[in-house]
């Protein structure tokens, strides 16, 4: 931990949920489309365009539907914000989770089953910097669907900040979840 | 810079008005000193015995020198200075022209000096485009490591247009305070 590192010189800081909290209600975010509290820094995500909208949404609405049919209790969201104490609050594209909607509240890490990135230009970003981040904070599943390779990279079993197995699904193809009991998403259209 | 970016995605900037809410929130309250640079918050969580006796020290001599005159200039220690919506650096010492504002404007400030061990990079690259593009008539970057005053006057866009240094042991004699000179002996 660095808390109990001393240092002399300048670094960028790290700050928290609190922090991004309290600068998101007095409107710090208000020129961005999106932001995202990544390992302490507030990230900005530019504008999304068709390509990503459309490929988010159909596997959004198909992830939904699979959802609904293999996982009593979950339930498939968009673009919600999730908190990873003290110092992660990403927005995933997907997000499949247990938790009971509440005014105010952030999605708790503890109860999300599978994440969903969409990539148009930040599939390395996904891939590595994010990938850190769901790993490290034992999300079960991590799926980047990256539209310039036009597949989609499934990852799962994290350890030690990393997932230990991943594999590669071409769009068109059937995505089954590796975590999640006869989840099976068609990528067909994609 | 040591964000990492990819395409699609870039740090945000932060602006003077968040870098005092998260301040006075509390976020910063287990570091030493905490600047917002260009939209970026840095921060140091240590100062070393080194910086600080050369800190110290120097603020003395410049306290002498200006008692010594009759400049209409205070010494400030370490003043958080606004100098635009995204900028505010922590100069280790000022001189500026009196002013109790909560926060002190960049356009009172005279000299900014930086103590520099482990920063000299930062203090002579970054810092120094910063407070010339903001127009801060003069700059000292105190250069521990090769014992010498970098001084630096006129600022010009992005740069200071006149500079010279000065090895530890010689008198600093200001080049925009008119016989405002500090001894560097004990530095």
């Amino acid at each position: 931990m660095t808390a109990l590192q001393k240092w002399d010189e300048p670094r960028p800081v790290r700050l928290t949920i609190e922090d991004f909290l309290h600068l998101d209600q007095a409107g710090a975010f208000r020129d961005y489309a999106k932001t995202e509290l990544i390992e302490g820094t507030i990230v900005a995500m530019n504008a999304q365009f068709s390509m990503h909208g459309h490929v988010q949404s159909l596997l959004f609405r198909r992830l939904a539907d699979a959802v609904d049919e293999a996982m009593h209790g979950y339930r498939t969201w968009i673009e919600v914000s999730v908190a990873i104490p003290p110092a992660d609050m990403p927005e995933p594209d997907i997000v499949v989770t247990r938790f009971e909607p509440s005014h105010g509240a952030p999605v708790p890490v503890e109860t999300v089953a599978l994440v969903v990135e969409v990539a148009d230009s930040t599939a390395s970003y996904d891939r590595t910097t994010k990938a850190r981040v769901y790993a490290g904070a034992a999300i079960a599943e991590y799926w980047v669907a990256d539209i310039q390779a036009r597949s989609i990279h499934q990852m799962w079993r994290p350890e030690s900040g990393n997932y230990a197995e991943h594999r590669r699904v071409a769009f068109g193809e059937r995505v089954t979840a590796a975590t999640i009991d006869s989840l099976i998403v068609d990528t067909a259209g994609l | 810079m040591n964000a990492p970016h990819d395409p699609g995605t870039h740090r945000a900037k932060l602006r003077v008005s968040d870098f005092l809410l998260l301040s006075e929130a509390g976020a910063f309250s287990d570091y030493a000193r905490s600047e917002l640079i260009e939209g970026e918050i840095w921060v140091v969580n240590a100062v070393h015995s080194r910086h600080a006796r050369a800190h110290a020290w120097l603020t003395v001599e410049l306290g002498i020198a200006l008692k010594a005159g009759n400049w209409p200039l205070t010494l400030y220690t370490a003043p958080s200075t606004a100098l635009s919506d995204d900028s505010l650096p922590e100069p280790d010492i000022a001189l500026a022209h009196c002013n109790d504002a909560k926060i002190l404007p960049g356009s009172a400030t005279q000299l900014a000096v930086e103590i520099a061990d482990s920063t000299i990079d930062i203090d002579l690259g970054r810092k120094a485009r910063l407070y010339a593009r903001h127009g801060v008539p003069e700059y000292w970057v105190v250069d521990l490591e090769r014992k010498r005053i970098h001084q630096m006057w006129a600022p010009r866009d992005e740069n200071y247009a006149e500079q010279r240094q000065i090895a530890f042991g010689e008198h600093v004699v200001a080049a925009t305070i008119d016989g405002l000179v500090v001894v560097t002996e004990g530095l």
